[in-house]
């Protein structure tokens, strides 16, 4: 199997067997502990069939045993898992621009324990992905994570209110807030009250709007911002485009 | 039983070998054990729903009727179990640290909330009550602390009424302004909806059986590994030192001989998976 030089060390100055596996699989390779995993049970299974039938089987036969077993099972699962993937959305790691007349409006929180603040970064673009308009924000004390996130969008939400712009496309890294919003539990918690507000805003005054969720690599501009932000006074807008995200713009606009 | 069947797979009436004990393996899966329920602590779990009822339904015909009979002057988590209680009651009472332990009042209005009850202070904090209170610092409210017609902490307010620590604790705790009413949420849950899952976890976290016989290895490794279910219990059953080798079942009091099937050494597990002549060659 080629699996003794990894196994041997080990065993050679072995303590019990529990840290002794568990060592093993500490240092070697991940895609060696199925193989590994499924030798050992393979052993065992040809010791047990000494001991209760007197039947031996030849190393080639243990390690086929192991290695045909974990194959078709990976198989039957590669196909259990496709049959389920096809349903799911992909998501693109890569922000694209709204589609025209509309604008995108990207918003990211990040936490800084060290200063007990929560940073807001809030960047809007046109359908041309052309900077428009950007604002930070901070505030304090820290939060939980996800009621950072749905405070950002909160706040974002009620500033392009106040901005007249309607037809506004959110985007959130966090998968979190995004399927509260949409989703039909209703909660009692601080964080469900949040969301409780971001639904009311889209269902009077945002009524054109949406939110989606993007995955982090695409937010990279909220992101970013929201850094910068913990080091700003508490409120900045930006009408031009802030030196920390102008290559990153200039980037996604192509 | 329970036990016996995840065990005993004799023939007829024999007995198999109970290789770990049944609080052993309640123990979450993460933690070394086989994360069976624990029936104990998931009757508490669903017992401390019905407690959180109390606190979240003050009107439902139950809740008044317990608390007229148990509580007239308090609120449930400060009742005492009384004289000669209901078995319901009773019940309901000894859930009472479990509901505690997810606890947390969300901050509307502040206005219904004393600032000497414990649970609305993030991260576990109380205000230790004075000595001597007058009668108007013991009916201070959350909501006195605020700044006028605003949802802010009064930090001078409170730095002169309360000692530096606790002022500190107040300060940490955020206000929303889009929390309305003061409701009480269940923390260990986003939505705030007492849930008895997460529950039953905080319970199994904090029990004493599975402090004593969790294990602190990298159990995900094993978990999670792409293998067949079968295999990864095997590998579990080795790592617990629960193989029945020779060695291991001669403790058991098992007769049978020492020696390893294919050569004379003792055979123990290291042996049997590793050392082995004949194991050692399929590693090759």
């Amino acid at each position: 199997m080629g699996l003794w030089n990894e196994v041997s060390y080990v065993v050679s100055n072995a303590g019990n067997i529990s840290s002794t596996i568990f060592e093993i699989l500490q240092h070697m390779q991940p895609s060696h502990h199925p193989i590994f995993n499924t030798l050992m049970w393979s052993i065992w299974k040809n010791r047990n069939n000494k001991v209760c039938n007197d039947s031996t089987d030849t190393c080639q036969t243990i390690c086929n045993r192991a290695t045909s077993l974990l194959q078709s099972w990976t198989n039957a699962q590669e196909v259990k898992q496709q049959g389920c993937t096809r349903s799911t959305p992909r998501h693109e790691t890569t922000w694209t621009t709204p589609s025209p007349g509309r604008y995108k409006c990207n918003v990211d929180a990040s936490f800084s324990e060290a200063l007990d603040i929560v940073g807001i970064g809030m960047c809007i673009r046109d359908s041309e992905g052309a900077f428009v308009l950007a604002r930070t924000e901070w505030f304090s004390p820290i939060t939980d994570v996800n009621i950072g996130e749905a405070i950002g969008l909160l706040k974002a939400m009620v500033w392009v209110r106040d901005l007249h712009l309607w037809n506004m496309d959110f985007e959130v890294d966090s998968k979190t807030v995004v399927d509260y919003i949409y989703g039909k539990q209703i909660g009692v918690s601080d964080f469900s009250a949040i969301i409780t507000h971001c639904v009311h805003l889209l269902c009077t005054d945002l009524m054109n709007s949406h939110v989606s969720f993007i995955r982090r690599q695409a937010n990279e501009v909220a992101h970013s911002f929201a850094k910068a932000a913990l080091s700003e006074a508490s409120f900045c807008d930006y009408y031009h485009i802030p030196t920390c995200i102008e290559s990153i713009i200039i980037n996604e606009m192509h | 039983m329970l036990n016996a069947f995840w065990w005993g797979h004799g023939n007829g009436n024999r007995r198999g070998v109970h290789w770990l004990s049944w609080e052993r393996l309640t123990v979450p899966k993460y933690l070394g054990g086989m994360g069976f329920k624990s029936l104990k602590a998931f009757n508490m779990a669903m017992l401390g729903k019905q407690a959180w009822k109390l606190l979240t339904h003050p009107d439902s015909l139950i809740t008044r009727l317990l608390k007229a009979r148990y509580y007239p002057s308090s609120d449930y988590i400060a009742a005492k179990v009384g004289h000669n209680p209901r078995f319901v009651w009773r019940s309901l009472w000894s859930v009472k640290a479990v509901v505690e332990n997810g606890l947390q009042w969300n901050i509307g209005s502040g206005t219904n909330i004393s600032v000497w009850n414990p649970f609305w202070i993030w991260g576990n904090y109380s205000i230790p009550r004075f000595a001597d209170m007058n009668n108007a610092m013991a009916s201070l409210k959350v909501s006195d602390m605020f700044v006028p017609n605003m949802k802010q902490w009064h930090m001078e307010n409170i730095f002169i009424l309360f000692d530096n620590n606790s002022a500190q604790q107040i300060s940490r705790t955020p206000l929303y302004s889009s929390v309305q009413q003061d409701t009480p949420m269940w923390k260990l849950e986003k939505n705030g909806i007492y849930s008895v899952r997460s529950s039953y976890r905080s319970i199994m976290d904090n029990s004493l059986t599975v402090q004593q016989h969790k294990l602190d290895d990298n159990w995900k490794k094993i978990w999670s590994s792409n293998v067949p279910p079968r295999i990864k219990k095997f590998i579990w059953r080795v790592t617990r030192g629960c193989l029945p080798t020779r060695l291991r079942l001669h403790t058991r009091g098992v007769v049978c001989p020492l020696q390893c099937p294919f050569c004379s050494e003792d055979e123990d597990s290291t042996h049997a998976l590793f050392t082995c002549p004949k194991s050692a060659q399929c590693w090759q």
